[in-house]
Order: C-alpha cells, then structure tokens, then sequence
C-alpha cells in the first residue's frame, strides 16, 4: 500500500461530498443506534448477573405465584433442611417512611422489610458492617451507601442510632448494622434501605398476621447449594408434606422454585423488583437488528453504485499498467478510510445519543459499556463483513473485469438491479409495519386514557395519611371542611388504580357456603356518591356499618358468586357475621390492562390509609392555593409527616406508563428507520437517474416535457412501493393483533390504519424521490445525450 | 425556414471559457437537404442542437418558421420541436428496454395523439421503412442498418418539416450507410428539409449545399446543385 491509494481516496471522497456524507451519516446512525440497543437488550436479558451466586438463588412460587406468607417460608424450611437460606420479603406497609437524625427527618423511597436471611440469600456489595448479621435482632437497618452518605455524611454510620417513623410505627430507635453498596442499573432490586422484618412485631395486627397461613402478602427466595440441582427441590416440594397446612388450604398448595434471574422478565408479580417486559424486549431487538440491517445494505448498495460511475478511472489505471493486486487495494484502501471516519463518529454519535438513552431507559450506561463484550465483537464484525463487501470483493471483481469493458461502461449490472429494488420493498415493507405500530399505539393509548374507568377523575386530588391524623380526625376532618375550595372528601385504604389487594373468605349465600376470592376496599359511607358510582340494588353503608362489617359488592362480584339479592349473601368473619347490603355498579379499580375483578367494599372508621378532596375549582391558582390551606392544616396535625399531594387524573394516566415509554420507542425507531429508507431511496434514485441518464435525453428531444419524465422515473418507486404495502398489512394486522389481545380494553385494529401508513411511506418516498426526478429531468438533454 | 444572425454559443466551466460557435449566418430554405461539415471540436454539433431547439444560442438571432426562438424557455422550446422537428443520431438513440413499435410510437405518445391513431401512423412509417416484421423487436436483436432506419422512422413519423441528422452513418458499414443516405434523399425529395452533420464527403454529396465550419465560424458555403429547384 502506498500514499498515493490514500489520497486518491480522499479525493474521491471530497469529490462526491454530498453522496459520501449521506452515505457515511446512513452507516453512522445505523451502527450507532443498533449498538445502544444492543446494550439495552443485552442488559434487560442479564439482570442480576452481578448479584454473587446468582446461579443458586430462587423465587418460590405457590401455584405458579410468588405471593407468599411467613408461615408458607417456615413450612418450607422446616420440611426441606437442603435449603440453605430463604428470606421473606416485602415492601413496608406504610405509604411513607422516614428516618430522623437529632432534629432533621429523611425521607426514604423505597423501604423493604426483610427477615435475617435477606442477606445471606443477596449478597450485594457490602460498604462496611457486616449485612448478614446486621437483621438478625429486631430494631435493625440496613442502608444503602448514598443514603448512609446523605445522613451521616463521611462518618462511620455502623452501631448508629435513628429515629424510625412510619404510619403504623412511630419514634422508633432503629440501629445501623451494615451499608451496601448502591444498587446498579443491572440489578432489579430497588431500595434504598432494608429494615428487619420482626421490627414490625411491635405493631400487634402485624405479628397475628405472620401466623395466618393465607396471609399471602411477601415474596419468598431461596439459596440452594451449588452441588445441588433445582429440580431435585422441585421433587422435594412437589410431594411436600401437607400434615401441618389449614384444612382450606391443603388443596392450593403447590410450591416450586424458579430461577431468579428469571425473575425482572418472568415474574411481573413480585412488586417489590424493577421489571422488564419480553415481547417489547423483543420488538426492541428486532427493531435493532432491523436497522443496522437496513444502514448497512444501504450502504453497500450506494458504494457499488458510486463503484459504476468510477469503472472508467480503473480502466484508465489498468491501461497505465496498474496490477491486478494494486486494483484490489485501490479499492480497499478507500472503504477501509471510509470505514475508520465512520468507527470514529459512531464513538462520537454514541456519546451524545447515551443521555437520551440513559433517560428513556432509565439506566446509566457509560461509553465504555456500549463498546465492550458482545457489542465488541459485533462493531468489530460489522466493519469487517462491509469491508469485505465494499472494498474486497468489488475490488476482485473490477481487477478481473476486461479493461475495455471497463472503459466503455459495459460492465453487466442488472443482477444489482434486482437486488437494489428487493431491498427497497424490504426496507418499505419495514417502514409500512412501523408507521402501522406506532398509529395504533397512539390509538390504544388515546383509547386507554378517554376510556371512562367509571368513576369521576377530574378535579381530585390525594394523598397518604397518617397515624397523627387517624388519631386526631375529628380535628383534622373539621379542619378540611372549612377550607373553601373543598366541596367533598373521602377516605379509602388504597389509592384507586393501585388496588392490587386479593382476599380470600367464605361466603354464605342462600345458605351454601362458598370459598370467594376478590380485591377488598375501605371506603367511607360517602365513597361511593363522592366519585359518581351508582348503586344497582340495596342501601349505602351507614354510620353503623362499620361496626355491623356489612359488606357491599360490584356487579362481577354479585355474578361471578351468583348471588341474586344482597339479602341472600353474608359473610362470617372473627366471629362475627357482615351482611351484604348493596350491589354497585362495575368501575374500574385497577388499569385497564386487566379485566375488572369481583370487589367487596368495606365501611372505614372516621379516616383510613389515603384521602381524596375535590375541588370545585378549575384554575391552576386556585388549586395551588387549596393545596397550600391543605397543607397548613396538615403540618398542624401531623408534624412528623410531609404532605405527599397528587392528581388523581394524573396517576390514573401513569398506570399507562410502559405503554407511553413503548410508544416513544418505537417513535424513534421509526423516524430512524424513515430516515434509513429515504437514504435508501436516494441511493436508488441516484442510481437510476445515472443508468436512465440518455433515456431522459431521447425522450426529451422527442418531446417529453419534465413533468412527464418526473412521472417515469417515479411510476416505478411508487410500484415498489405498493408492493411492500401489500406485504407489510398482513405482518403489521398478526403483530399488532397480538400486541392489543394483552389488553383487556382495546381499541379496534381499523382498516385506515393501515391505509394511512401506505399513504405515509409513499408521501416520503415520491417526496425524496422527485427532488433527484426534477433535476434529472431539468438536464439540457443536449448533456444527457452526450452522457455516455 | 431557417434563419440565423450573428448567432453565438459560449461554453464556461469554473475557469476556462469556450467559444463554440462564433458570429455565424446562415439561411436555409424549405425543402433543402443541407450538409454541414468540418473537423472534429468546430461546433456543428453545437449549431445542430441549437437549430433543433434543445440548446439556447449565447447570443444573436434565431428564427424558425417565422418565429423568434433564441431566448424561448425550455418548455416552449419542447413545444415548438414536437411534431416540427425530428432528429436523427449517430449512435441511433434508440431506448433498450423499449421495442422497435414502442421506440417509434414515442413522440406520438408525447404529443398526446390518441393509441389508435399512434397504431395507424407507426404501421405506416413502419412499413416504409421495411421494419414491420420486426416491430416487436428489441434494438439489441437489430442490426446497425436497422436501428438507424427505426431511429429515422422515428424521426419522421410525426410528419416534421425538418429532420437534424447528426453523422447518421457514422456507426454504419458502406451499404448500410448507403441505404440511410437514400432514405434521407427520399424523404427530402418528398419535401422534409433535412440538415445534416457528416464527416464524409461522400455522404455529403447527397446534399444541395455544404456549409463548412471551423473554430465556430462558416468558412465557406457551396451549393451542388447547378439550378435551383426551390
């Protein structure tokens, strides 16, 4: 290799400035787009791998579920001594937590309860202390390093008192027993402190609770030993020893273990893990895949058609004497250049493009990650493979080509033809399937978000309450009517949407008892007048329904449980027995993703876990001056607690939150993949205005006008065009058809969806294709003729 | 027919300026069969384009039938040349992928003359030109000879008043050329002017007058014919 290659490709480059930047941006965007989402999916697909023994650590699943209770994890253990260690698990009760040093209160996020084994089953990187001990007592707390930071700043925290306050807890003395490091963007775990478990034992409801067999509210996960197979606990499980579980349950027991890396794609149950989701993980691969197919055929395809152009000067080079050998690295030498730029801007876009990735994806990936392990070898492979086909294998095939041919232009391209308009319906076939996703995704998600849930929204606001207001309501409650832009409020033991709640009791109806399972709620007398829920038969709850535990439930619940009048039904419970007093209509107390469930309605004493206020009031203003009187009441009564408000219409929208986050990635995905056609179309156009060069020169002198020869080069795109409609409908009708059958709500699949992504793509294409058209047509034919 | 005044063409690129035709007169009649020769690079390539209308002149005066065309646009130049102005070529121009019927048909289909009547005028030419048994050929199946005679029936099926040939035989054997240089004679002879670029002298004495050209400038005009039959 000499110089001279080198810059005899520079100037080649420099000569087709505008080709070689389209070119070379359609390579870049592509390669760098297709890693970053490699890096995601690779991350999504390896959680929890940095976990150590990951390899050895279980979810416990009872009839395929991971809700479980105390008593479940003790039977386990007992019966099955293999196990090393299972740790029970939760997030805490409360709606808020906070931990107070001297006089300054902090507020954590996310806390867990766990028992001792927690640490022994994760063991996460520890900071200082010793975490496996550090539950083992009652009155323990485990912090994560930045929030050890926050409180004690760069003092040793460990054997360091706190004050712990929780609605159910208050002005507990917790101690430090160890600091971890902080939880990275690969594991699913998402805390920032871990208190012990038996701290809770204090609160009396709490420590009855752990010896009921059906309190099914932790989840469970095991460590076996590494010499051990899963599948021989399994066996174990399978024939577990049912001697010492509750009659009523004898029947639904059915444990086994599961993988735990399994767990953040598998097992969206466990609430207290960060999750992913498998099919838009493996859209989003597709897509990936999809698009750095598109930008490297692409850019093969421009290349060998700018190669034609250039048939005369290796012609030339071969009549001066160039070797066959010195063709080939002619060639070579200018990809392999072309190729170095494009590495280096790829590194360039992808550290810019890393922080819209960070923020969509919610992760923290760094440069380095995106450029190392699997995604190595694909960068490194991808340069190679469109090495060989951009600068060997034309350079081969020029070397070995009759110099006269070379001269005169007669080299045979018509296989490339075929090719090059194949990858165009490929490429339109792609854009069509895109643009039908995301106008169906915007449709579903309209859909979802006007779709009446069946209670009012608007103009609500809530927010958690607390020990000091449940025992000050009376005060508190007089205080709340008295500020002016509250007409109503009511209280409830969960936020509405979020009601994930599953009791199961027996009913008697008609006198036959029943095992019934539904979601539960307490509600104030008003509940149901204050959001607009009519009743279908029966009386509201009363001031004494409370203490009489009468019951009411929604319209599925009175069908799926077959009752026909309130009357007949009644609930017998701690020995007492709750009569049912009303049904109501259906509303929709979680989102839309699930179908509604029976619901069975409790009265609540004066307060309970949230607090609902509606505003009679539209203005921002006014609003903001309800939430402050709100506030100031607040503070009064419950100085340990910060008021937490929200918009009830808001967090409503939120539950479709995966959807949106979807939706905007298939967005981009489809502006890139757009974007990767046009430079595909140009491509072909310009390869088609440079072989109908003297076409367009006859027909002009024979009297075509412009417009005319606009219309022939375009008859063509917009046939290929069509062609990839008509193959993309029927992929695009089967993925999308699947993708709304995992809403319980849908919108309907019509058919101008499809028809308006036709209109879409072939809108882009003539707009892209006719600006080349229109100054192909524009030449003096007199030059076109002359064009040999 | 035909009439030119102080008629110039520049050709520039970024640094280099070329004068192609240089202050030329020239008058043709209806009706006349013209030769215009010349070395290579003196511009007759340049003033037949400019006399088919598909270039503009630099500068000076040109009027074709009675009408002033120097400075018309191009879609008004495109307007003028169809159905007046047919052009033959050397390398006979003929567009692969379209065969011999649809290679003639095409200044009809331009000219927005009805399918059935495109039919009946491209049989005809067709048939003059001995070519309608190999209508549905493609030009690559056809011979030298028989791709010009397409390319000149394709010229004349619109009926123009003027064919430009520039080096119709230039590709061609002896006797094909031969044949070519008649069927332009014939066609003359029945009342198409006909001005043609050549190198050949032979070629050229088929005409009734020869124009020759060097360095852009009309050197010297001779006319063939003693009498005047015009």
């Amino acid at each position: 290799m000499n110089f001279y290659n080198i810059k005899i490709s520079f100037k080649n480059l420099l000569k087709n400035k505008l080709v070689s930047s389209i070119n070379i941006s359609g390579l870049v965007i592509g390669i760098t787009v297709s890693l970053l989402v490699f890096a995601y999916v690779n991350k999504e697909k390896n959680m929890d791998q940095e976990i150590p023994e990951i390899e050895q650590t279980y979810t416990l699943l009872n009839n395929k579920y991971p809700d479980i209770s105390n008593c479940m994890v003790r039977h386990v253990r007992s019966e099955i001594p293999e196990i090393e260690a299972i740790t029970l698990v939760r997030y805490t009760w409360s709606p808020q937590d906070f931990l107070k040093k001297e006089n300054t209160a902090y507020k954590l996020n996310n806390l867990l309860l766990a028992d001792s084994c927690f640490f022994k089953v994760f063991q996460f990187e520890t900071v200082c202390g010793d975490p496996k001990k550090a539950l083992n007592t009652a009155d323990q707390i485990v912090l994560t390093q930045s929030v050890a930071r926050k409180i004690f700043g760069d003092d040793n925290p460990i054997g360091k008192e706190l004050v712990y306050n929780a609605t159910s807890l208050q002005n507990v003395i917790v101690e430090v027993g160890a600091v971890i490091q902080d939880l990275s963007h690969h594991c699913s775990w998402e805390f920032d402190a871990v208190l012990s478990l038996e701290t809770n034992y204090k609160i009396p409801w709490f420590k009855n609770n752990q010896e009921y067999w059906g309190t099914q509210n932790y989840s469970a996960f095991a460590k076996i030993p590494s010499n051990i197979d899963a599948s021989v606990i399994n066996q174990k499980l399978a024939k577990i020893s049912v001697d010492h579980i509750p009659e009523r349950y004898k029947d639904h027991t059915n444990f086994e273990i599961q993988p735990f890396s399994e767990a953040y794609n598998e097992l969206p149950g466990i609430e207290i893990l960060k999750h992913g989701n498998q099919l838009t993980l493996n859209v989003i691969q597709i897509i990936g895949f999809l698009i750095l197919l598109l930008a490297c055929i692409n850019y093969i395809n421009l290349v060998t058609a700018q190669k034609i152009k250039r048939l005369k000067n290796i012609g030339i080079l071969k009549v001066m004497g160039s070797k066959k050998a010195k063709v080939v690295e002619l060639i070579a030498v200018e990809s392999a250049l072309v190729l170095f730029l494009t590495s280096i801007l790829v590194i360039v876009l992808s550290n810019f493009l890393l922080i819209g990735l960070n923020q969509i994806t919610n992760s923290e990936f760094t440069l380095i990650e995106i450029f190392s392990g699997s995604n190595l070898i694909i960068f490194i492979s991808l340069l190679a493979f469109t090495f060989v086909l951009t600068g060997i294998i034309p350079g081969i095939r020029f070397s070995k080509t009759k110099t006269t041919a070379l001269l005169k232009n007669t080299v045979n391209t018509r296989s490339q033809n075929h090719m090059r308009n194949a990858l165009l319906i490929f490429q339109f076939t792609i854009t069509i399937i895109l643009l039908c996703g995301i106008l169906l995704i915007n449709k579903q998600n309209q859909f979802l978000t006007e779709l009446d849930p069946g209670f009012n929204r608007e103009q609500i606001l809530y927010a958690a309450t607390n020990p000091q207001i449940e025992k000050s309501s009376s005060a508190f409650n007089s205080e709340i009517k008295r500020i002016p832009e509250i007409s109503d409020y009511t209280y409830t033991s969960a936020p509405l949407g979020y009601n994930q709640s599953n009791w199961g009791l027996p009913m008697i109806n008609k006198g036959e008892e029943q095992e019934i399972g539904f979601a539960n709620l307490f509600v104030s007398p008003n509940f149901f007048d204050f959001f607009g829920i009519k009743l279908v038969q029966g009386k509201q709850f009363n001031r004494y329904s409370e203490e009489n535990s009468d019951w009411i439930f929604n319209a599925t619940a009175f069908k799926q449980f077959n009752i026909e009048k309130p009357e007949d039904a009644s609930i017998p419970r701690n020995g007492k027995v709750g009569k049912v007093i009303a049904e109501v209509e259906d509303f929709n107390h979680e989102s839309m993703h699930s179908a509604i469930r029976p619901m069975g309605f409790r009265s609540c004493k004066e307060t309970d876990e949230y607090i609902y206020f509606k505003i009679n009031t539209n203005s921002a203003a006014s609003t903001q001056r309800c939430i402050r009187s709100i506030n100031k009441v607040w503070e009064n009564i419950s100085p340990n607690f910060t008021l937490e408000i929200k918009y009830l219409d808001a967090s409503w929208e939120a539950l479709y939150k995966k959807e949106k986050q979807f939706q905007r990635i298939l967005n981009y995905a489809t502006i890139i993949s757009i974007l990767l056609s046009c430079l595909g179309l140009i491509s072909l156009t310009y390869f088609i205005v440079e072989t109908h060069t003297k076409e367009i020169g006859i027909r002009k002198t024979n009297g075509a006008k412009t417009f005319e020869i606009i219309k022939m080069l375009n008859t063509d795109l917009v046939k290929w065009v069509f062609i990839a409609c008509i193959i993309a409908c029927p992929i695009a009708w089967y993925s999308l058809h699947t993708w709304l059958s995992g809403f319980a709500y849908k919108t309907e699949l019509s058919w101008w969806i499809f028809a308006l992504a036709g209109i879409i793509a072939m809108g882009i294409a003539l707009l892209t294709v006719s600006w080349q058209s229109w100054r192909a047509a524009k030449i003096n034919p007199v030059e076109s003729l002359r064009y040999e | 027919m035909i009439s030119i005044k102080n008629l110039s063409k520049v050709f520039r690129t970024d640094e280099i300026e070329t004068l192609a035709l240089n202050d030329v007169n020239l008058n043709i009649k209806e009706g006349e069969f013209v030769a215009i020769m010349g070395p290579s690079g003196c511009g007759k390539s340049t003033l037949l384009n400019i006399l088919g209308l598909l270039d503009n002149p630099s500068e000076g005066e040109y009027n074709f039938n009675q009408t002033e065309v120097a400075n018309l646009k191009e879609g008004q130049r495109t307007d003028l040349r169809k159905g007046n102005i047919g052009f033959v070529f050397q390398s006979f121009n003929l567009i692969d992928e379209l065969n011999v019927f649809e290679n003639v048909e095409m200044p009809l289909v331009y000219q927005r003359i009805s399918s059935k009547k495109r039919k009946e005028m491209v049989s005809q030419v067709l048939d003059r030109m001995n070519m309608s048994h190999r209508a549905k050929h493609y030009p690559q199946q056809l011979s030298g000879g028989q791709q010009q005679r397409v390319a000149i029936a394709r010229a004349v099926v619109s009926n123009p008043g003027l064919i430009l040939a520039d080096e119709p035989t230039g590709n061609l054997d002896s006797k094909n050329g031969q044949e070519v240089m008649e069927l332009l004679t014939e066609l003359n002879r029945e009342g198409t002017t006909i001005i043609m670029v050549t190198h050949s002298m032979k070629d050229a004495g088929y005409a009734h007058r020869i124009i020759n050209l060097f360095d852009g400038k009309v050197v010297t005009e001779e006319s063939l014919v003693a009498e005047q039959v015009f």
